[in-house]
């Protein structure tokens, strides 16, 4: 449709752009070409890297937000980003308010009231009792989306941050591996990195679409009574990717900016809607009681790898935790750049604290929310909603929102909210992975960004056709894994490049004040040093 | 009697301070000067004969004399002029001389003192008690316009108080500042409240800074403004408004809260002093 835009103009990295390009468009013909039977190659390839790679995934999440709250906490917690007078780009409220819009998005609506009710109705680790189980679905919840996403988040987020504003180098994944490749970050291996970055992003997203997709397919069942199958889906994808490419046209001014605001308006009111109309006394206890549980298990809960479980009750991790952990890595470049964009002038320490804690926070309260509501309704009886969940998890939201007054209303407002977020997700992720492709450039032209949000479309529609959640869930597994050592090497390179700028600064700001001082003093001396009462000159 | 301290470095800072201090003199006189300097010998180690082959006589002489020279151009008295000498030691035990001394306030000379590292001057602004006025070589202190910030604590009073007798006569010009945050704008995509909202804000913040000001001498010579910070810092909101208004000086008073020894100053004052910002400050405690 916007076909003839493509040729427009395009100023493009060629050594990424095109291999990127290629990689995606063989992938898309070749599920198509395959067609049904790609359904258990992906199911294959996911249960071949969370057997083997899960572990690793655990390991490496866990790493990476120790090594954030080190950094936190150590002395290159004072270091700035954008420069020791860098002053913050945003008031403190204002950019608590960004952080918090970062955490909100497709798959928190998709899995808040599903990932708890699940966890809940087929226990990782049976607890015995329904309250056992309930605390641990929930702790489990807040594992997923808590410290450990954001972690990762603020890993990535810190490193372009820092690198873009201090070092002043383009701001894409490569500029990162600076300290340690020097000017090769401009030679093959950063072509190599950016388009591993690139595929990440790209399959996060389309994954995080396609979950989004068939939200709104079941949304759309449960209102209108609409088929719910991989049909209404594709349409859907296309009728709202060409949406997405109208506010991607419309600039991000225009667009994306005023749909998120939108959006967040939505999603507050619907928040505060199903606090109020369901049991809000309850919600409010058991947040607080999931917030201890979260810390006290917080280590058990995450270092937790299944490894004692009867071989016939292990792979729930694989289906989840590793899962996730593979998600946040594989879309953290899309997150990392826009926490990166608007932390400009704030510590090391204020970022890690405000990315880590922010939108942690609100995550639980939406969690608690919904998937605690769901908690309890089926505990207490008061309606039987676990069956429907456990059956199609995409109408999970729509299941619950039933149980509660005005459930039409609502579920029309939870559709218009996903739909909202797959337009914004696409949009601001087309701006992401073109930056990238386009060498770090921030105003590439739109025709870029249209053909990215066609194709991150695309990508979806075909995982849908390809084999639905799994092909979804393996494609943002298959992508984090090599991601996932990209990060490896990030963590080093920044701690390299904070150590060394830490020097720098500490070294100038003593030595520049006390030799300038000194050679003064030793001028006056010169001149005035002698006995004999009146200076030389 | 008005007794004030400047710091001299050596530096080629020190000449711009005196003419500076000549400039602040013709509006507003200084009876008492000290000349304050800091002896830095660290690096010095053992005998001071072998860094200065130079060195016949008592070290202290010579910046005394020194100091004493660079003071003259200031055009001050040389009888109101005193060179004060700090040695070794640790800047924490010169600086509660200081705050035990007599002097009104201090003069610092921002740039040249820290290289550009700022962190001289927030010392500086933390372990001294006394009102602080930072100036830039760029500054020029012929005070015929003065901001005074005001956020209604009694520290702006103070400020305020501090301020009003820099008026010396009908040429000069204060204004009374105020700059605040609309506390809907905290979550910008829930404000919705909008101008409307923004503007029946700055009336009512006018209303009170006239009211603040009211008991003040020459209230109805004040100039009254209210802004509203938007997405910048307050910091940055003052200095923009002083820099486009042709303002000689900012006033800010400062919070006496004290940690040990060390004055915990605001984010706002934090702000101004930074070294990015080229108007003289004047913190006052």
């Amino acid at each position: 449709m916007s076909e003839k835009r493509e040729n427009k103009y395009f100023d493009i990295h060629k050594p990424v752009f095109w291999p990127a390009s290629f990689l995606i468009v063989s992938f898309i013909t070749i599920t198509l070409v395959i067609g049904e039977p790609m359904e258990t190659v992906f199911a294959d390839i996911q249960e071949f890297i969370s057997d083997y790679g899960g572990w690793f995934f655990v390991l490496v999440t866990n790493l990476f937000l120790l090594f954030c709250i080190y950094l936190g906490f150590s002395k290159l917690g004072g270091i700035r980003l954008g420069g020791r007078d860098a002053e913050p780009e945003f008031s403190t409220a204002a950019w608590f308010a960004m952080l918090f819009s970062a955490g909100m998005g497709i798959g928190i609506i998709f899995w808040g009231v599903a990932e708890p009710m699940n966890h809940y109705l087929n226990p990782p680790v049976e607890m015995g009792t329904a309250k056992g189980n309930a605390l641990q679905a929930m702790g489990f919840s807040f594992l997923h989306w808590g410290l450990h996403a954001w972690g990762i988040y603020a890993l990535v987020g810190l490193a372009l941050g820092f690198f873009a504003f201090n070092k002043k180098l383009p701001l894409t994944i490569r500029s990162v591996f600076y300290p340690l490749l020097g000017e090769r970050i401009h030679g093959w291996i950063g072509d190599v990195i950016d388009i591993i970055a690139v595929l990440a992003t790209l399959f996060g997203l389309a994954t995080s679409l396609g979950l989004g997709v068939q939200q709104v397919s079941s949304g759309l069942n449960y209102l209108f009574e609409l088929p719910d199958n991989v049909t209404t889906q594709v349409l859907l994808i296309a009728a709202i990717t060409a949406v997405a490419t109208v506010s991607v046209i419309l600039g991000i001014d225009k667009g994306v900016k005023k749909l998120s605001e939108l959006n967040i308006r939505i999603a507050a009111i619907f928040l505060l809607f199903v606090l109020v109309v369901g049991p809000t006394l309850f919600i409010f206890e058991s947040y607080i009681q999931n917030l201890g549980y979260y810390v006290q298990n917080f280590f058990k809960l995450s270092f937790w790898t299944e490894s004692y479980t009867a071989e016939s009750k292990a792979g729930w991790q694989n289906g989840w935790t590793v899962f996730y952990w593979a998600w946040w890595i594989s879309w953290s470049p899309f997150v990392g750049m826009f926490i990166a964009r608007v932390s400009k002038g704030r510590t090391v320490r204020e970022f890690i604290t405000g990315v880590l804690l922010v939108p942690s926070l609100l995550t639980f309260l939406w969690m608690t929310t919904f998937g605690g509501s769901g908690i309890f309704l089926e505990m207490s009886g008061m309606a039987n909603i676990g069956e429907d969940i456990t059956s199609n998890v995409s109408t999970s939201l729509f299941v619950l929102l039933d149980a509660f007054p005005l459930s039409g209303i609502a579920s029309a407002i939870g559709v218009v909210l996903v739909i909202n977020f797959f337009v914004t997700s696409s949009d601001s992720g087309s701006l992401v992975i073109d930056s990238i492709t386009a060498g770090g450039k921030l105003d590439a032209p739109v025709g870029q960004r249209i053909f990215w949000a066609i194709t991150e479309g695309a990508v979806a529609a075909v995982l849908l056709v390809g084999g639905g959640l799994t092909a979804l869930q393996t494609a943002a597994i298959t992508t984090g894994l090599p991601f996932a050592f990209v990060l490896v090497v990030m963590m080093y390179s920044l701690y390299k490049g904070l150590n060394r700028e830490y020097a720098l600064t500490k070294a100038e700001e003593t030595k520049a004040d006390l030799s300038a001082y000194e050679s003064r003093l030793k001028d006056v001396i010169a001149k005035r040093g002698k006995s004999n009462d009146k200076p030389e000159k | 009697m008005t007794r004030a301290l400047v710091f001299l470095d050596l530096s080629e800072m020190d000449l711009t301070l005196m003419r500076q201090i000549a400039q602040l003199n013709r509006t507003f006189e200084i009876d008492k000067l000290y000349i304050a300097h800091y002896i830095e010998l660290q690096e010095f180690t053992g005998d001071l004969k072998v860094h200065f082959p130079n060195l016949e006589r008592p070290i202290e002489d010579i910046l005394n004399e020194e100091l004493t020279e660079r003071a003259q151009e200031s055009g001050l008295d040389p009888d109101k002029i005193e060179v004060v000498l700090f040695q070794d030691g640790s800047k924490t035990n010169m600086m509660s001389y200081i705050n035990q001394s007599d002097v009104d306030f201090c003069i610092l000379g921002k740039k040249i003192v820290h290289q550009g590292t700022g962190i001289f001057s927030g010392r500086m602004a933390r372990l001294l008690h006394k009102p602080i006025l930072f100036t830039t070589e760029t500054s020029r202190l012929q005070l015929e316009h003065i901001l005074v910030a005001i956020d209604f604590s009694s520290f702006s009073k103070k400020a305020l108080n501090f301020a009003l007798p820099l008026l010396t006569n009908s040429q000069q010009k204060l204004t009374a500042y105020h700059v605040f945050r609309l506390p809907g704008a905290y979550f910008p995509f829930v404000g919705g409240g909008g101008r409307n909202l923004q503007d029946k804000q700055a009336e009512d913040k006018l209303k009170r800074l006239r009211k603040f000001i009211a008991g003040a001498k020459k209230a109805d010579e004040i100039e009254l403004v209210v802004e509203h910070a938007g997405e910048k810092t307050l910091g940055r909101t003052i200095y923009d408004y002083a820099r486009s208004h042709f303002t000689d000086l900012i006033v800010v008073g400062v919070k006496g809260t004290t940690d040990k020894d060390e004055l915990l100053i605001g984010s706002v004052a934090e702000q101004l002093i930074a070294v990015d910002k080229d108007l003289p400050v004047l913190l006052v405690k």
